[in-house]
């Protein structure tokens, strides 16, 4: 899967008889404009990613008492700021301004939504309670994916987790030496590796995590718990 | 007692946060795929089929698969569609020319044919035991190419394949060594018909070759081949001096394949192919916005019911949910509360998977409705249509929101929607909508000029005057084109129900292509009804009346039509014309009836294949029927085939002998990743002709209401919690 792919389709799609130029309408998008935008995204690579500054990093704190983060797509060295709209139990919804959000749990990235090829949700109980344990180990673990086909693709994995030292986690109100654990999965998916680094509570403030082939590493690091 | 500011809590809170979130201006998170996905390197031949360079290979390209070829060496140019069926099945249509070939047939000494194959692999590759084929080539038709083969390919070692097969027919014209029986040489009807009676028929000949691919870029290939290319080289200019073909395929990172070949050592030959599988979006899921998450109730909210004495609570509760909807692209048109319920009638304009309207809504009403409200019902809505009743129960959208969507699957009742919907808010109607849009009208396959197309601009408009009753209407203006340049006249031995389409081409500028009112009902529980009147489509005017039977759980419906119909004048405006038409060649004159009509039977096979079956009577009076299959994705994607038989006989039909086609729906939220229920469907079909013609009336009711129903809602459950 590519760009090149994906504006090839778009370029198939478009040469139909299917564009609405303009008129009224409610709630349905105009095919024109989400073709431009996915034109103009395939051609220039998406919109100028910018690193997100102290500066933006202040702002954000200031103007909210809400749990705040950092979330990094390594792949594609892209950030942005999230923060806390939501909880449900143990889960915590994280949002971007423009309505891309990450559930974690205990700092733990269990779903993603608008993100594409988001994480539908996953089983990351034991794998958790060994992480916030700070404890090695091997136990099962499983993430649910949509296919291009709209199926639910659950993949199963087996997961070891080991000490790999002490990472200094600092942003935001947070800056501490935590301990580092590295986790390596291999199951019915590709295989991957994972790291989280958590405080003396066992609280996840930095994961660092595979979540899938479209999304690829993805970091949320707590700015502010 | 007075209601508490905690009952509408979830309402005040997402505006809070909705407030919270703008002051977040940092920015969106930009996910591009990263990654080349491992992708198949089926590949493809001269004909579009797996293959070495002339010749087919036993490779089988994955499930799903959709090549488009086109190749051209010498005066040989093939367009071809080629369609994964079954993981062992494949279906090819193809348009051919070739240059400098002289018949009757032909225009400009260019020879047009269209060709279908089909192939089936008997059995996959083991480790010692190689791939074998049997495949069809232009088995229905005129059969230039006609031909059967059966072929084994092998890997023997990483990249290097060995290929070799029997071939009759046209794959047995050269160097043939046995024979198994006569190969006949008439034609069957007037074409168009399987061509049974040459397969495996005649002289037999081996072919076969190797090809060697070091990367997954690259594949050398040379093969030895059994066509001798007899009637090129009897009636057009075709000089072969060699069987050996060489060739170089180079497979783009996406799949799609450019060729170069070397072919009977005279002709050098090129070809690209693009391959695309409705199984691989975009992006997987979507980029639509997170939905805003499931607002959970404090423990024992459920408890209080003050907001019921409250006047104000119920109008609020509305408008703060019909604001949330609104942000999904979704739009409340009623809502019933009570203390423990909240029955929603929802108009979804945005999202082909129903499940994910229905659940972007149902989170919407935790964020909105009263804490005691507990039991929630969806009716999605179509043109007015209760179509089916969702029902949940509110806490397990809070216990089940993280976990897979089977769960919250499994807790979901689906029932019939005429009895729970509530109804319509005043001041929603009437409503007005309109639209212009480019558009293009397409003419394929005329040998006279392949390709011809107009292009215009197109106004819609409609008037709602209620959810169910629309008055509709649509103009073109053509700004160019060569449609109304189609001067073939066949002589036809039915009323000219459809082939006057060049006058109607040619004197419709501009066009009212449709004006209509329209009203769909539900009659009765599993009922569904639509009545149309009007100009129904660019030819007939009349009345379209439909009944379609459908409950909510069943994959089976059933459905009946009865139309009335009046010819419409030539220039597509105002007015309609005799229903007495001359034939161009032989001057006699038919009478077009006024009634025609289908009974017609729907079934969902369940394991992605739809089946469709209509009988009745057509445009011409002629009585029989169509069976269409498609294969169809949950995503939107359909690939189907159709054939019509009716009383007219073969010889009466002409060519082609009967109606058949392909059609091919794509959604287009598929290709661009962002929630539409806009889908673009072409058929393609060989021949317009008078036989076997239906009425192209709009709203035909199964496909508007199957979507919200429970086994489509089932195979995309996944879009749930999208």
């Amino acid at each position: 899967m590519s760009l090149r792919k994906r504006a090839m389709a778009a370029a198939l799609v478009g040469a139909l008889p299917l564009l609405a130029a303009c008129g009224s309408n409610t709630g349905e998008r105009n095919p024109t404009e989400i073709l431009s935008q996915t034109l103009q995204a395939a051609i220039s690579g998406g919109p100028e990613v910018q690193p997100i500054t102290t500066q933006q990093i202040a702002t954000a704190l200031g103007s909210t008492t809400e749990p705040i983060a950092l979330v990094s797509l390594l792949d594609r060295t892209n950030q942005a700021l999230v923060l806390r709209i939501e909880s449900n139990g143990p889960y915590e919804t994280f949002a971007t301004s423009s309505r891309q959000s990450l559930t974690v749990r205990g700092g733990m990235i269990t779903a993603t939504r608008g993100l594409g090829g988001d994480l539908m949700s996953s089983e990351a109980e034991p794998l958790l309670a060994l992480i916030q344990a700070g404890r090695g180990g091997t136990v099962p673990y499983v993430t649910r994916y949509l296919t291009g086909d709209d199926q639910t693709e659950v993949f199963r994995y087996t997961c070891s987790v080991r000490d790999a030292g002490t990472e200094r986690v600092a942003g935001g109100v947070i800056d501490i030496q935590g301990r580092k654990l590295a986790v390596v999965c291999t199951g019915t998916g590709p295989s991957f590796e994972n790291t989280f680094v958590i405080d003396r509570s066992g609280q996840i403030l930095k994961a660092t995590q595979y979540l899938g082939d479209f999304l690829g590493r993805v970091s949320i690091q707590m700015l502010r718990r | 007692m007075p209601a508490r500011p905690s009952v509408i809590r979830g309402a005040k809170g997402s505006v809070a946060r909705a407030c919270l979130l703008g002051l977040f201006a940092t920015g969106a998170l930009v996910a591009m795929p990263h990654r080349a996905e491992a992708q198949s390197q089926t590949n493809y031949n001269l004909y579009g089929v797996p293959g070495l360079i002339d010749m087919p290979s036993a490779g089988v390209a994955p499930d799903s698969e959709i090549g488009t070829t086109i190749s051209r060496f010498g005066n040989n140019t093939r367009t071809t569609l080629t369609f994964q069926i079954t993981p062992r099945l494949s279906g090819s249509f193809r348009y051919s020319a070739i240059d400098n070939f002289d018949t009757v047939a032909s225009v400009d000494g260019v020879y047009y044919d269209r060709s279908f194959d089909m192939r089936f692999q008997l059995l996959t590759e083991g480790l010692y035991r190689p791939s074998l084929v049997v495949g069809f080539q232009d088995f229905i038709g005129t059969g230039l190419y006609g031909g059967e083969y059966l072929v084994a390919t092998k890997t023997v070692a990483p990249g290097l394949t060995v290929t070799g097969g029997l071939g009759w027919g046209r794959l047995a014209s050269r160097n043939a060594f046995a024979s198994t029986g006569t190969r006949p040489e008439e034609l069957l009807g007037e074409g168009g018909l399987p061509t049974y009676d040459r397969w495996f028929r005649g002289d037999v000949a081996a072919f076969g070759g190797v090809s060697y691919s070091p990367n997954d870029r690259w594949t050398f290939k040379a093969e030895y081949s059994s066509d001798n290319y007899d009637q090129e080289r009897r009636i057009g200019e075709f000089d072969g001096t060699s069987p050996w073909n060489f060739g170089l395929d180079y497979h783009f990172e996406n799949g799609s394949q450019l060729s170069l070949y070397s072919a009977y050592g005279t002709e050098v030959g090129a070809q690209l192919t693009l391959v695309l599988n409705p199984r691989k979006a975009a992006v997987p899921g979507g980029l639509d916005p997170a939905p805003l998450p499931v607002d959970v109730r404090p423990r024992g909210s459920a408890a209080d019911l003050g907001w019921t004495t409250d006047p104000t609570a119920v109008p609020s509760s509305k408008v703060a949910l019909s604001e949330a909807l609104e942000q999904e692209g979704l739009k409340l048109e009623g809502l019933d509360l009570t203390a423990q319920r909240a029955t929603l009638r929802l108009k979804n304009n945005r999202y082909y998977a129903v499940s994910q309207a229905v659940g972007r809504a149902a989170r919407a009403m935790t964020r909105n409705l009263p804490a005691s409200v507990e039991e929630f019902v969806i009716v999605p809505t179509e043109n007015g249509m209760a179509l089916s009743a969702v029902t949940m129960r509110r806490s397990d959208l809070e216990a089940l929101e993280n976990e897979a969507a089977t769960e919250m699957f499994a807790r979901t009742r689906f029932t019939d929607g005429i009895a729970a919907v509530p109804p319509v808010e005043p001041g929603l109607y009437p409503d007005f909508t309109w639209s212009l849009s480019p558009y293009v009208a397409l003419s394929v396959f005329d040998p006279d000029n392949p390709l011809r197309a107009d292009g215009g601009l197109r106004l819609r408009g409609n008037l709602r005057l209620s959810p169910g009753i629309i008055v509709s209407g649509s103009v073109t203006k053509k700004l160019t084109g060569n449609l109304d340049s189609v001067e073939r006249e066949d002589e036809s031995s039915l009323p000219l129900v459809r082939t006057q389409y060049a006058e109607f081409s040619r004197q419709g500028d501009p066009a009212i292509e449709h004006l209509t009112l329209a009203a769909y009902g539900r009659p009765a529980k599993d009922f569904y009804s639509r009545l149309t009147v009007g100009y129904l489509e660019k030819m007939y005017a009349g009345a379209s009346a439909e009944l379609l039977w459908k409950p909510v759980n069943s994959r089976l419906a059933l459905g009946a039509e009865l139309n009335y119909v009046q010819l419409r004048d030539y220039d597509q405006l105002f007015g309609v014309q005799s229903m007495v038409t001359t034939d161009p060649v032989s001057g006699v004159q038919r009478e077009i009836p006024n009634l025609n009509g289908h009974l017609s039977a729907y079934y969902d096979f369940g394991n992605g294949f739809h089946g469709q079956l209509d009988v009745g009577r057509y445009l011409a009076g002629d009585y029989g029927a169509t069976i269409t299959v498609d294969r169809e994705f949950a995503n939107g994607w359909k690939v189907g085939a159709y054939a019509t038989v009716t009383d007219v006989p073969f010889e009466d039909f002409g060519e082609g002998s009967f109606d058949k086609g392909i059609r091919v729906s794509v959604p287009l939220g598929w290709a661009l990743g962002t929630a539409t229920k806009r889908v673009n469907s072409v058929s393609i079909k060989s021949l317009t002709r008078d036989g076997g013609a239906r009425l192209d009336v709009d709203g035909r009711l199964y496909d508007q209401v199957r979507n919200s129903h429970r086994p489509e809602m089932a195979k995309t459950w996944g879009r749930f919690w999208r």
